[in-house]
C-alpha cells in the first residue's frame, strides 16, 4: 500500500503552448459556457463539429490526444452501464426495430439515442478535463478567486476560500506521506486494511484515521500560528506576485469559443434558414 | 484565524481519503464506499455546522480541479457535494439543538436521513437529464440500489465519525477549547 508511488495528484500537464497562456478566468468561463452547450447540442452534425472544436483545442494546447483518452478510462464502465440501459430500456414506443433478445426489444431510435448520451458523457469530462490539464490548480485558485470576488457583498468570503485552497493543495502531498507511514505503521502491528465484510474495513480504518486527526489538527494549529506572526489579517490590502491580467489573445479565445458554441447549439437548417 | 486553518487542512484530509475507497460487495463498482465525509462531519460536530459545509465546499473544489475524471466529471462532483452538504448540515444543526452524546447519534441518524433522501430526489430530478436513463427506470432504482448505498454510505461514515470522535476528542478540547461535548 504505498498511496503516494501510485497517486499521481493532480492533472496538471506543464508544458508551454496558447492555451496554457490564457488567463484561468478566460479558460473557466469558456469551459462552462462549453459545458453548458454541451447540454443544448441536439442533432449528431453539432456533435461532429463541437469535436472538431475540442480536438483543435487538444492540439493548440500540445497535450498528446493519448492522454486525454486515458482521461476517460474512469468513466467507461459508467458509459457501458448508461449505454445499455438507453439501448435495452429507452422507454420509446415504437420506431425501427433492429432486433429482440427475450422481452427485450431494440429499435433504432434507442441505439441512436444512447450514442447520443454516451457521447455527450464523453465530450464532457473531456471540456473539464482540458481545463485541469493546461491550467495549475494555483492558476486556478487564482482565477476563482477573481470570479467569486462580486459576489462577495452577497457574502461569499471569496478570498478565504482561495486561501484555504491554497492551504489545502499544500498539505495534500505531505498528508499522503503521512497517512502512508500510519498505515505501515498499524500493519506492522499486525492491522489488516484489505480483509473483511464492509463493517470490517471501515473499523479497521478508525485507527488509521486518528493519529491521522491529530496530526491534521497540529498541522493547522502550526501554520495558524504561523501566518499571525507574519501578520496574515485576511485578503484586503495583499498584494500578489503574480498579477492576473486579460490579454488581446484572451478576448480573441472567448470570442471564438462564444462563436463556436453559437454554432453547435443551433440546429443546422437554423443556420440554413437564418442565412438564406 | 484558526478556524481557517483547520478548515483548510481537514479540506485536504478529505480529498485523501478519497483514495481509501472500497466498492460496497452488493453494488457495481462505481458506487465506491470513501470516508471522505468523516473529516465534515469531524468538523461540523468540533466548529459547528458552516465548517463542516466549507470543508465539503474545499474537497469538492479539490477533487474537480485534481481529478475530475475519476468520479464521473461534473455530474459525480456535484451529486457528492450535494450528499455530503445535506449530510453535514443536517447533523451539524441537529447537535446545536441537542448538544449530547446521545444528541450526537440522533444527529447522525437525521443527517443519514436527509442524505438518502435528498439523494433519491436528486437522481430522479437530475439522471435523466444527464445519463438520459429514463425516469421510471431511475425510479425502478430507489429501493435495489439508491436506497440502501445511500443508507449504508451514510452509516459507515457515522460509525467511523462516532469512534474517531470519541478519541480524538481529548486532542480537540486542546485544540478547539470551547466547544466540545461528548
Amino acid at each position: 500500500m504505498e498511496l503516494s508511488r501510485f497517486v499521481t495528484i493532480g492533472q496538471y500537464i506543464a508544458t508551454e503552448s496558447p492555451v496554457h497562456r490564457l488567463d484561468p478566468r478566460t479558460k473557466i468561463g469558456a469551459v462552462t459556457l462549453l459545458m453548458v452547450v454541451i447540454f443544448l447540442v441536439r442533432d449528431f452534425t453539432g456533435y461532429a463539429l463541437l469535436t472538431a472544436f475540442l480536438f483543435g483545442i487538444v492540439v493548440l494546447s500540445r497535450i498528446p490526444v493519448s492522454h486525454v483518452l486515458r482521461g476517460l478510462r474512469p468513466i467507461v464502465f459508467l458509459l457501458a452501464v448508461t449505454l445499455i440501459l438507453n439501448v435495452f430500456f429507452s422507454g420509446i414506443e415504437g420506431g425501427q426495430v433492429l432486433f429482440r433478445l427475450g422481452p427485450l426489444v431494440v429499435t433504432r431510435e434507442a441505439v441512436v439515442r444512447a450514442v447520443f448520451i454516451g457521447y455527450r458523457l464523453i465530450a464532457l469530462v473531456v471540456a473539464t478535463s482540458l481545463l485541469t490539464f493546461t491550467t495549475s490548480p494555483v492558476e486556478l485558485t487564482d482565477g476563482i478567486e477573481r470570479l467569486l470576488r462580486p459576489f462577495r457583498r452577497i457574502g461569499v468570503p471569496a478570498h478565504e476560500l482561495a486561501m484555504m485552497m491554497t492551504i489545502a493543495l499544500r498539505f495534500i502531498p505531505t498528508l499522503l506521506e503521512e497517512t502512508e507511514k500510519i498505515i505501515k505503521a498499524q500493519m506492522a502491528r499486525g492491522a489488516e486494511f484489505e480483509r473483511g465484510n464492509v463493517f470490517r474495513r471501515a473499523r479497521a480504518l478508525v485507527p488509521v484515521l486518528v493519529p491521522l486527526f491529530v496530526s491534521a489538527f497540529r498541522r493547522a494549529e502550526e501554520l495558524a500560528l504561523a501566518m499571525e506572526a507574519r501578520c496574515y489579517r485576511g485578503g484586503e490590502k495583499r498584494t500578489r506576485m503574480k498579477q492576473l491580467r486579460f490579454a488581446p489573445r484572451d478576448a480573441f479565445a472567448m470570442g471564438v469559443t462564444v462563436a463556436a458554441s453559437a454554432i453547435f447549439a443551433l440546429p443546422f437548417e437554423t443556420w440554413v434558414a437564418f442565412l438564406r | 484565524m484558526r478556524r481557517f486553518t483547520q478548515v483548510a487542512v481537514l479540506g485536504a484530509v478529505a480529498f485523501a481519503f478519497m483514495y481509501f475507497d472500497f466498492p460496497i460487495p452488493p453494488f457495481p463498482t462505481f458506487l465506491k464506499y470513501d470516508p471522505s465525509e468523516v473529516p465534515a462531519l469531524i468538523a461540523t460536530f468540533a466548529l459547528g455546522p458552516g465548517f463542516g459545509v466549507a470543508v465539503e465546499a474545499v474537497k469538492a473544489v479539490l477533487i474537480s480541479m485534481l481529478r475530475s475524471g475519476t468520479v464521473g466529471g461534473p455530474f459525480g462532483i456535484f451529486m457528492n457535494f450535494l450528499a455530503g452538504v445535506t449530510l453535514v448540515g443536517v447533523a451539524g444543526a441537529y447537535y446545536l439543538i441537542e448538544h449530547t452524546k446521545a444528541g450526537a447519534i440522533r444527529s447522525l441518524v437525521f443527517g443519514v436521513l436527509a442524505m438518502t433522501g435528498v439523494m433519491i430526489v436528486a437522481n430522479i430530478a437530475l439522471t435523466p437529464i444527464f445519463f438520459g436513463i429514463p425516469r421510471d427506470q431511475v425510479i425502478a432504482l430507489v429501493l435495489p440500489a439508491l436506497l440502501p448505498f445511500n443508507l449504508l454510505k451514510g452509516a459507515i461514515s457515522s460509525l467511523i465519525t462516532y469512534y474517531v470522535y470519541k478519541r480524538i476528542r481529548v486532542y480537540l478540547y486542546e485544540w478547539i477549547g470551547d466547544r466540545t461535548a461528548w
